[in-house]
């Protein structure tokens, strides 16, 4: 058969993403080295699509364990948690024999440096979104998105809420989700919460970050 | 019987029970569209004989399982992709174009199992894929994930 003009291999692209699509990120990370077409083919959203939803049907549930001083054990889809430097997160798959999907991962290194007293939230898709503060000693606080399976982690861009001088920061929430459907566009909206000093008097400040114009 | 006419005009009987495994050709059936020989213009008979084969083996699907032959149907089925790359892809473009699902999902299970935790020279090599992406390109994809490409699973070897 030899090699087609399109450098992608001996078939073309659909049989291609039947044949690849039950491979690990790990070895399609990999791949997207053998040439344009395959770099093309594996970072195209109809093949991740296909590739989350051939996994996704297989797997069980995810349990994702955080070691703060008290183990806890948390189903991921609740919500929660609060971590030291370390980050002694685990993220445990009952069906990661296959050796497919999201790789069991264990203090996840790459997440360093994005923040202490992180919170988690997720995931959605298999991505995380996790808030926390750069400086144990001042408030800076960073938001971010954190995919385990592709080891990615997304910042999001600073926001500056204009305040008025006598309020202090007491609280903030974060939500996310996907909007519509199916789009890969993530969507988070964060609401800081400021007081005015004796709580007596709240205002609430929101802001919303879209990841397909990373704004 | 239903015949079927490889691209390189030789004549195959089938059985009806095992061709209907095809949904293009069941449809054909239905529609009464398969009165005479059926052409197969994108299929050689190479790699017909070896989808009859398999089409026989797998007549009586069901049954194997009240009969427990499903361990003879595995062993059927591990002997049955053990083939070269390019009979591999012959029978995957055939099981695709006649609609044979169980036989697609097969081939194409076997094709990602000869390629996962391969190395990017391995792949390139078994595949015949020339490597268009420039040196700096590629380590750019390599920093994106360097864990990607480390561990000791993977395999530079051609096989």
């Amino acid at each position: 058969m030899g090699t087609s003009i399109d450098d992608g291999g001996p078939f073309p692209e659909d049989l291609r993403m039947d044949v690849l699509q039950s491979l690990s990120v790990k070895s399609l990370l990999r791949f997207k080295c053998i040439s344009k077409n395959w770099y093309n083919l594996i970072n195209c959203p109809v093949f991740v699509r296909k590739h989350f939803n051939y996994h996704g049907n297989k797997k069980r549930p995810k349990i994702l364990f955080h070691d703060y001083q008290i183990p806890l054990t948390i189903p991921v889809d609740d919500y929660y948690i609060a971590s030291y430097d370390s980050i002694p997160l685990t993220i445990i798959s009952e069906d990661d024999s296959g050796g497919g999907g999201t790789p069991l991962i264990e203090n996840p290194h790459h997440l360093r440096g994005f923040g202490v007293d992180m919170f988690f939230d997720g995931p959605v898709d298999g991505v995380f979104s996790f808030s926390g503060t750069r400086s144990t000693t001042e408030y800076d606080p960073c938001l971010g998105l954190w995919n385990p399976a592709t080891r990615v982690v997304t910042t999001l861009p600073p926001v500056h809420f204009k305040l008025q001088p006598f309020l202090e920061k007491t609280d903030d929430y974060f939500g996310f989700g996907f909007n519509p459907p199916f789009t890969s566009n993530y969507k988070v909206v964060w609401v800081h919460q400021f007081s005015y000093y004796d709580n007596m008097f709240h205002r609430s400040y929101g802001a919303v970050y879209s990841s397909s114009i990373n704004s | 019987m239903v015949k079927l006419k490889s691209n390189d005009d030789k004549e195959f009987e089938v059985e009806e029970a095992a061709v209907i495994q095809s949904e293009m050709i069941k449809n054909m059936i239905e529609d009464g569209c398969a009165t005479s020989v059926i052409p197969l213009p994108n299929i050689d008979s190479k790699t017909l004989i070896k989808v009859i084969e398999y089409l026989n083996k797998h007549i009586n699907m069901g049954k194997a399982a009240e009969t427990g032959e499903e361990d003879d149907l595995k062993e059927f089925d591990e002997q049955f992709v053990n083939m070269g790359w390019e009979e591999l892809f012959d029978v995957i473009m055939a099981a695709n174009y006649l609609n044979i699902h169980e036989l697609m999902e097969l081939c194409c299970q076997s094709a990602a199992d000869r390629l996962k935790n391969k190395s990017v020279r391995a792949v390139r090599e078994m595949l015949k894929i020339t490597n268009d992406l420039t040196e700096e390109e590629e380590q750019e994809i390599i920093n994106d994930a360097p864990w990607a490409f480390e561990g000791p699973e993977i395999d530079d070897t051609v096989n």
